[in-house]
């Protein structure tokens, strides 16, 4: 594969998945400049992988896969930084957008759990059936379940103190 | 709230935008760490391999046209060489377990678990054979030449402090990512 390639592959990819790849920034990491540093891990991720892609799942989990290993590895050796980011280094803005309590709840608990139920939490709320978790996982379904289900009241429990 | 409702709020945010992105800084950064670490690993390597034949190159033709090449030649020569063929044997290994970000986490941690392994054991690999063997070549060799024993005291609490400093830092960087991979996947196995 070409870089010319690669790189339309990828900008195509980055275009239709972007609002999946903010909320796996969104929910692993925890100020700005960490933003900016797990997406540019993550993109360079998703860049570096296109070619292996070989088309034996969609390229939509493919791209999540990619993504999702990259968080749970980058959150596993990364403390928070704090640290002032120079303009030149910030590839992610925070957006304007109109606020919306209930979301952001959501957000903060889901940013609560830890980094493997994160991971599963997103793929649940994204859709993604036990068999598809299970394939991105690499565990068994039943363990899927079994996670899922303690994920579920955790976060019902939550909710009757909104 | 109950997990429909949540459901229907998480639905509601995949039309917002989150954040913007600058495209401009993005592929100046995509171009610029295009540079794997896997290269940055190999460059490390490549160095280390070349350094450890090239020296005893220099040490056997410089010794050999100035004078006759003794014992004290002949180990620093085999020790170096030694030191680049392992070097080139943890290479290999590093090699044959390139990571796919692609493939499934547990498949991914498995591979992250074997790389760190593997950093590890050529971080043991380098410090205690290649430190240590010319600790005891250098000690040796002052022992030989009959040097104060204070220096050699002195020499040898230097290389000690170097080896422990060296282990230390192999404790708090590499065995820590390891462990750290280890426990993310047992807890994805729980």
């Amino acid at each position: 594969m070409t870089k010319q390639e690669q790189d339309t592959i990828f900008n195509q990819w980055l275009s239709e998945f972007k609002p999946l790849l903010f909320k796996i920034v969104r929910v692993y990491a925890s100020s700005r400049s960490d933003d900016n540093d797990l997406f540019q891990e993550v993109v360079i991720q998703v860049w570096r992988s296109v070619p292996n892609y070989k088309g034996e799942s969609s390229s939509h989990t493919w791209v999540y896969r990619v993504a999702l290993n990259t968080a749970i590895k980058w959150s596993s050796r990364n403390k928070q930084k704090n640290h002032e980011l120079l303009n030149d280094d910030l590839v992610l803005i925070p957006s304007e957008h109109k606020s919306n309590e209930k979301l952001d709840w959501l957000y903060h608990e889901i940013s609560k759990l830890g980094k493997v139920e994160k991971s599963l939490t997103l793929l649940m709320l994204d859709g993604f059936s036990y068999r598809e978790m299970s394939n991105i996982l690499g565990i068994t379904t039943s363990l899927v379940g079994v996670k899922i289900s303690r994920i579920k009241h955790h976060l019902q429990e939550r909710a009757q103190n909104l | 709230m109950n997990l429909e409702d949540m459901k229907k709020v998480w639905d509601s945010d995949s039309n917002q935008t989150l954040y913007v992105i600058d495209q401009f800084k993005m592929d100046q950064m995509v171009n610029k760490k295009s540079m794997s670490a896997n290269r940055r690993a190999s460059y490390v390597e490549n160095f280390i391999i070349i350094m450890n034949v090239g020296i005893p190159i220099i040490i056997f033709t410089l010794t050999g046209l100035c004078d006759s090449i003794g014992f004290g030649e002949y180990s620093i020569g085999l020790l170096t060489l030694a030191t680049a063929a392992g070097t080139y044997y943890y290479k290999k290994v590093r090699q044959a377990n390139q990571l796919n970000e692609g493939d499934s986490v547990l498949n991914n941690l498995d591979q992250a678990i074997h790389n760190a392994t593997y950093q590890s054991r050529l971080s043991k690999f380098l410090l205690t054979w290649y430190i240590g063997g010319i600790a005891i070549l250098s000690i040796f060799h002052l022992i030989l030449e009959k040097t104060n024993l204070w220096f050699i005291l002195m020499i040898t609490v230097t290389f000690i402090i170097a080896l422990v400093v060296g282990r230390w830092e192999q404790r708090c960087l590499h065995d820590k990512k390891r462990n750290e991979l280890i426990d993310l996947k047992r807890k994805l196995q729980e």
